[in-house]
């Protein structure tokens, strides 16, 4: 992971800048690797953060914030559930998901559980998931361009190799796990 | 285990019998929530205000501390500084001072924007003022259709506020105080009052732009929460694009399959809870079954397909284009949707320069919807319970900025005296309150000051100003701060 360097432009809402003035300002995300870069490197517009960090509560570095509040809104559900940026990460966990040498769905769960998690899941947790595969995999097999459509967020390409439907339905599994709120608060 | 926490955790397991008897087990979760509004307004606990955030959840302020008058509130901000000269406060005085120096009495020592170092000469009101309705109120010509409802609005023209430039005057506007930090007003009134949709935030804001003169920045300060729990900050709803942020489905995921995954994690989650009893996740999954119906709800909310012509005429609608007619009208449509405190702001008030243009074109595009919105919302019986506030976070001088014989002249900020309207929700119509005097600098006669204005509107609401209170730092804040006074004069 490079330390140091610069600025990452996350995706943004197009227009999102507009109430802005002096000078008026037109964003550009970073179209590169730099894209995926910590947020610590991130483009931090003081008057307008950006959604994701609004909806998470990042102080607006305007004056001192000695404890931050912790929120729980519908507006994060949405960042985490659609903002392109999740649906990414998502569709790439999918993907390193399907290159692992696991014999079957269940170790493939378990271990993409454990990644996300950190812990070892039990077996109603694996029972969910499943039941959330299979319906996925029949309906994006019956919808390809559906499928297709959602392996196109992003700037990351595709595996070519895998079958659409397949990554599809593994990048729902991998949105519900990065949903979970074990997986995105601390205790 | 406390007796209130034993019967956070009581109500829990309730709520997760209820799921479990449902016969059509997870999968009719999210309609069983918009059934059973109770299995959502479960007190969950959560924040250090000890309050339920979940959506159709009362507010602190419970009972009410009055009969409240107004059950929601709708904010048309003016940004930038409308001219008083050329809207609400006719003064003929100063048009017999144009071009003279303004007296030393007037101005000595007074706090100045831009016009530093300048020469204060009067200009004369660029605009006639013409006698309207049976009440006979005075609006200025270049408001024609506010002149039609002057009959319906009570007139401040001695509004004062303290802070002299946009943003600073923005935020004492929106949050009773100069310093950043604190909460907005909206946040305020959804704390106190809670929700009263299911399926859409209490506190929206939205923006337009009314002219060709480079409009001041709005900071997303302003819809702040400020220390108040943040599920009270407002929502930006726009016309283009997304309406709220990330409210669509990812591309290729139809609602189905949007179901299915919010499920999956609300299953997960539940699991989770079991072990854990973290009323903080059983807040998690109540967001996101809100979530879920923001994204079927907020794309009704904006489809204005199911409006009459006639209505879309009245207010001058052409489309979702973004424009403060668009806006008026959505905002009587969230209104209708029991949504708490809606904020409009329009942008393009601030004229320095070019007045004799510019005012007449932000008048223009403000002065239909605004009165439409009056007329709409009377039609509809919905004004007796819905307040309504016109006005921007300071006014202007009487003083000329640039030449005053210049066709470009224009008017500095000024926070002497300046005007607003108000109706619906326990205003008194067709009055006139409090006055400027004959120059139009200070508020001479019943001065209205932010502090009131806002002690007024939660009146109306029913919450005396002096007693809804956070604890903060070590001290209780409050909106009003330390000041604030109930406009008694324009209540019905």
């Amino acid at each position: 992971m490079q330390t140091g360097g610069g600025v990452s432009r996350p995706y943004q809402p197009a227009g999102y800048y507009s109430p802005l003035n002096f000078p008026e300002r037109e964003y550009q995300p970073t179209l590169n690797r730099e894209q995926f870069r910590r947020s610590v490197y991130a483009h931090w517009q003081r008057q307008f953060l950006h959604p994701w960090l609004l909806a998470f509560d990042a102080p607006t570095r305007e004056e001192c914030t000695a404890q931050r509040p912790t929120s729980n809104t519908p507006s994060a559900a949405l960042v985490l559930l659609n903002d392109p940026s999740f649906v990414e990460a998502a569709r790439v966990l999918a993907a390193k998901t399907l290159a692992s040498n696991d014999a079957n769905d269940a170790a493939r769960l378990e271990t993409t559980w454990r990644a996300v998690v950190g812990r070892p899941a039990k077996i109603e947790e694996i029972a969910l998931l499943q039941h959330l595969l299979e319906k996925h995999r029949e309906h994006y097999a019956a919808h390809r361009s559906d499928a297709e459509a959602l392996l196109r967020v992003g700037i990351t390409e595709a595996p070519a190799a895998v079958d659409v439907a397949e990554l599809a339905a593994w990048t729902s599994v991998s949105r519900a796990l990065l949903n979970l709120n074990e997986t995105i608060s601390r205790n | 285990m406390n007796l209130e926490r034993f019967n956070a955790w009581k109500r829990l397991i309730d709520r997760r019998t209820f799921v479990g008897s449902a016969s059509l087990g997870l999968g009719a979760m999210a309609l069983a929530s918009l059934l059973q509004r109770n299995a959502l307004a479960v007190r969950v606990g959560a924040g250090d205000d000890g309050i339920a955030p979940l959506s159709g959840s009362r507010g602190v302020v419970h009972p009410l501390h009055f009969a409240p008058k107004a059950k929601r509130v709708i904010f048309l901000c003016m940004a930038g500084g409308p001219s008083q000269f050329e809207t609400f406060d006719e003064k003929p005085k100063l048009a017999e001072l144009h071009g003279q120096p303004m007296p030393e009495s007037f101005t000595k020592g007074q706090p100045i924007a831009q016009l530093q170092g300048s020469p204060l000469l009067a200009l004369r009101p660029l605009a006639k003022f013409n006698r309207h309705g049976q009440s006979g109120q005075k609006i200025s010509e270049l408001l024609p259709y506010i002149g039609k409802i002057a009959d319906d609005i009570c007139i401040i023209r001695s509004m004062q506020t303290e802070q002299i430039n946009h943003d600073p005057a923005q935020t004492f506007l929106n949050a009773g105080t100069s310093v950043s930090g604190r909460p907005s007003m909206g946040a305020w009134i959804n704390y106190g009052l809670g929700s009263e949709s299911d399926d859409l935030p209490g506190f929206i804001v939205m923006k337009s732009i009314s002219d060709s003169r480079s409009p001041q920045p709005i900071s997303s300060r302003q819809w702040h929460s400020g220390f108040l729990p943040s599920r009270f900050q407002g929502v930006p709803v726009y016309s283009q694009n997304d309406p709220v942020h990330f409210v669509s489905n990812p591309p290729g995921v139809d609602r189905q399959r949007q179901l299915d995954v919010i499920e999956t994690v609300n299953g997960l989650n539940r699991l989770r809870d079991l072990d854990e009893k973290n009323p903080e996740i059983a807040a998690r999954i109540a967001q996101y079954e809100l979530a879920f119906r923001m994204q079927a709800s907020v794309p009704g909310l904006v489809d204005i397909s199911d409006e009459p012509q006639h209505v879309l005429d009245m207010y001058g609608v052409k489309g979702a284009d973004g424009s403060f007619a668009y806006n008026c009208l959505l905002a009587r449509r969230m209104a209708e949707r029991g949504v708490r405190f809606i904020q409009l702001y329009h942008r393009g008030w601030d004229h320095h320069n070019g007045i004799k243009k510019y005012t007449p074109e932000a008048c223009l595009s403000s002065d239909q919807p605004s009165a439409a919105l009056i007329t709409d919302l009377k039609q509809r019986g919905m004004l007796e319970d819905t307040l309504v506030v016109w006005g921007g976070e300071f006014g202007r001088t009487p003083m000329a900025q640039g030449d005053v014989e210049d066709d470009n002249v224009g008017r500095d900020h000024h926070i002497r005296g300046f005007s607003m309207w108000l109706a619906g929700g326990g205003i008194r119509p067709g009055v006139t309150y409090g006055a400027t005097d004959e120059l139009g600098y200070y508020a001479a006669e019943n001065p209205v000051h932010i502090h009131d204005l806002h002690a007024t509107m939660m009146r109306l609401l029913g919450i005396d100003h002096e007693r809804l209170t956070y604890r903060y730092q070590g001290r209780d804040f409050r909106l009003t701060d330390v000041a604030g006074h109930v406009v008694d004069g324009i209540l019905a």
